[in-house]
């Protein structure tokens, strides 16, 4: 039975749709990254999930229940984009009040608060207040203060903004741990790369619909192609291969080889062998998660041409920055 | 109550958190400091009991519960042998008079007062005026007592009648009066009477110094001179400054709640977003409170410490004030969801206070207007309509100070004085001006809270 799940969700804006008909199911126990542009509708299926926002038409649902009841919060953990914590309040008073609003006891919120922050790296500053926090810390109270009650499903508006390399690395090891312990991580991110080495599986929403969703595996694998490497010193025969309707691209010091359709990579092998050409690298080659999402939005929008030449202001790569805005 | 506990203790946080609640605090401080350095010395009994006893010539009918006045007639009320200890007098209270004037007189206080008459009491010129006009005063015409009424008097009745003339004119209770047996004179009666507390009680004169005796301020009357200090410095500048700052910093408080990036946080946990926004709201009320607490706590504490008269009723002030906020803040929590503007908030809550004020004292001014037999001037018809209709129909925020002001001459004034007080001023009921008021937090926090459950985010 799905730990979330919607049907044909509706949101509209006025005249804005900001959701238009979203169906979806997330299995328990898995990291689900939901993939979208800015104003693709995220945030907004989030938060009607959580009732911040109420919907329009269909269904929701999360843990059996009617998404945003009162009993479903109590099992729920979120951790809103653009959060403001009250700067008053220290990291360890702000755990003690949310504990309350839990209603865990003293016991419980004093143990899970001191856990959690320790989890997060804030154990020396749980008595600061958080108006001297810097936007990292409160990014990791943030995740603390989502997680720290033992909730059955978290959900994570991006997660890692604001947060540095290293810590990056260590929520996604903690994201992963809470994966383990059987919780549901529901993740919005523009952080593709990041999305991509932890979730189980992504769906990308694009003009308030989901129009792909699958393993990550699967929808960055690229089928019959293959990243080729020979023994040092040996050349690679690109025009035999071509001459056999391949197509050839060199990568560095290896070839990438594309199997037209009917053609197998044995017939490649088999002519290298013939060559007397050592074989060293053999591997089916994947794209990457931001090179799926940048073709299935530009396909969803009708267009095949390459992005970087419809728009005013190049995407940088994904993997290297972090943000794609 | 876990999250209703939860919220107040996160708003109390919010109210300490900037430095305009310490301020205050110290200015409260520095008040109490004023105070604690007023010293009362009570006036020696043997020049003071003649004159209150001089006082003894009016009565409260119906065994003091009258609303009007009678009084004694051909009856003369004299002290000797006075002897002093500590806040307490004893004395010998000699009754005089002609034939049988006693028994009538407390045959008459036995009574009810049937047939009444306007008396004028001068009233002081107004600020700026010069003349001074005159008020109606309702004052008993003497009760008729008949030879058997007058018969039927007993000691015991006598010995009341003393112990309520103490009581209305001194402010002091459990008075001891004993009959002195001996040859009875009609014309002559004696007591022996003890004061417990006398010097201390409301009615007694004494030299007030301030700075710790530094300067002599003269002799003034205990009561009067609490009230002046609790009804005009504390509950009535010092609460409208609070009032005044505790509308503009918990103006605060529900936008800085229901800003973007706040309140995703807290309605995704397990309360409901009417509910948040009640338990915001009287978490609001912490702030008022906390300075209501020092000031009107402190003052108490401090006044009855110095001047020996201590007035438990005069800590209604607490809870009265913190009502008064509660009308204001539930427009500032109304206009802060619809809004999310602290600024907006600030400033209709501000100008809905003046309003009311406004039209309070207007309809004081035309009760004064109308009481009077012959007005300095007039207003047309339809104003006085406008003002009973405005005020009918809107929050009593005047009234509520006036019903503080009766609290603490209640604690304050003898009876005879408040009894004077009552004839210049129009007491509303408790029952319309907090049931009205009371209505009014309903009707905005509703607004509020139908705002913030349909609203998304």
């Amino acid at each position: 039975m799905p730990v979330v799940s919607t049907r044909e969700l509706r949101k509209q804006y006025g005249r804005i749709e900001a959701l238009a008909g979203v169906t979806l199911a997330v299995e328990p126990g898995m990291i689900y990254g939901l993939l979208g542009q800015n104003g693709a509708g995220k945030s907004t299926l989030v938060k009607i999930l959580l009732g911040i926002v109420h919907k329009t038409a269909g269904e929701a649902e999360v843990l059996g229940e009617p998404a945003g009841s009162v009993a479903v919060r109590r099992r729920i953990g979120y951790l809103p984009e653009d959060h403001q914590f009250p700067g008053y309040h220290t990291a360890a008073s702000l755990l003690d009040f949310y504990g309350q609003l839990y209603g865990l006891t003293r016991d419980e919120r004093r143990k899970r608060a001191a856990e959690a922050l320790e989890v997060v790296g804030l154990a020396k500053r749980k008595d600061s207040r958080i108006r001297q926090y810097s936007k990292g810390m409160k990014q990791r109270l943030g995740i603390a203060q989502a997680f720290f009650h033992d909730p059955e499903v978290i959900f994570l508006d991006e997660p890692t903004d604001g947060v540095d390399p290293v810590g990056r690395k260590e929520i996604r090891n903690l994201l992963v741990q809470l994966r383990q312990e059987g919780r549901t991580i529901f993740i919005n991110s523009h952080l593709l790369g990041e999305v991509e080495q932890i979730s189980d599986q992504v769906a990308i929403m694009h003009r308030g619909q989901l129009i792909r969703t699958g393993r990550v595996a699967d929808l960055t694998r690229q089928a019959n192609r293959y990243a080729i490497g020979l023994a040092p010193g040996q050349v690679f025969p690109v025009e035999a291969i071509e001459a056999l309707g391949f197509t050839v691209t060199a990568v560095g010091d290896r070839h990438e080889v594309e199997i037209p359709e009917g053609a197998s990579i044995d017939t490649v092998l088999e002519t290298l062998h013939a060559a007397g050409l050592s074989l060293r690298h053999l591997v089916e080659t994947k794209q990457s998660l931001e090179d799926v999402f940048v073709k299935i939005v530009d396909r969803s929008d009708g267009s095949e041409a390459p992005r970087a030449t419809r728009i005013a202001r190049p995407m940088e790569p994904l993997r290297q920055s972090g943000r794609n805005e | 109550m876990t999250r209703f506990f939860a919220i107040l203790r996160d708003s109390y946080y919010e109210a300490v958190d900037g430095y305009v609640i310490y301020v205050m605090l110290v200015l409260s401080v520095f008040l109490l400091l004023i105070f604690a350095s007023l010293s009362f010395t009570p006036e020696p009994a043997e020049a003071e009991l003649p004159k209150l006893l001089s006082r003894f010539v009016l009565y409260i009918p119906e065994r003091g519960q009258a609303k009007v006045v009678g009084n004694t007639q051909g009856v003369d009320f004299a002290a000797s042998e006075i002897e002093t200890e500590g806040a307490e007098v004893r004395f010998r209270l000699t009754v005089s008079g002609a034939n049988e004037s006693f028994r009538k007189a407390v045959a008459g206080w036995k009574k009810p007062a049937e047939h009444t008459m306007k008396l004028k009491l001068p009233q002081p010129p107004k600020p700026g005026e010069t003349e001074f006009t005159t008020k109606d005063l309702e004052f008993a015409l003497p009760i008729p007592v008949s030879e058997e009424e007058a018969r039927a008097v007993t000691e015991t009745d006598k010995i009341a009648f003393l112990q309520n003339q103490f009581a209305v004119h001194l402010g002091v209770r459990n008075v001891e009066v004993t009959a002195i047996p001996g040859p009875v004179d009609e014309k002559k009666q004696q007591f022996e009477v003890r004061l417990p507390g006398a010097r201390s009680s409301r009615a007694w004169p004494q030299q007030l110094s301030i700075f710790f005796g530094s300067i002599n301020i003269g002799q003034v009357p205990l009561g009067p001179t609490l009230y002046i200090v609790q009804d005009q410095i504390v509950n009535g500048l010092g609460a409208g400054i609070s009032l005044i700052v505790a509308v503009i910093i918990t103006a605060f408080f529900i936008p800085n709640m229901i800003r973007k990036g706040s309140l995703d946080l807290l309605i995704s946990k397990p309360i409901g977003r009417s509910q948040l926004l009640i338990y915001k709201y009287f978490g609001g009320l912490i702030f008022i409170f906390l300075l209501s607490v020092v000031n009107f706590g402190g003052s108490w504490l401090v006044l009855g410490i110095r001047s020996g008269h201590w007035d438990p009723a005069f800590l209604l002030a607490i809870p009265m004030l913190t009502f008064t906020f509660a009308l204001l803040y539930s427009i500032s929590t109304c206009v802060a969801v619809f809004t999310r503007s602290a600024i907006a908030a600030i400033i209709l809550t501000l100008g809905f206070a003046f309003v009311l004020y406004v039209v309070g004292q207007a309809k004081t001014l035309a009760d004064q207007i109308r009481a009077l037999e012959k007005p300095p001037f007039q207003w047309p018809e339809w104003a006085y309509t406008g003002i009973d209709t405005l005020n009918q129909i809107l929050p009593r925020y005047k009234d509520l100070d006036k019903l503080m002001g009766q609290v603490t001459a209640e604690g304050t004034l003898t009876l005879v004085e408040r009894r004077f007080m009552d004839a210049a001023t129009t007491v509303p009921g408790w029952g319309e001006t907090v049931g009205l008021s009371l209505a009014y937090i309903v009707l905005f926090l509703s607004l509020a809270c139908w705002r913030l459950s349909t609203r998304d985010g």
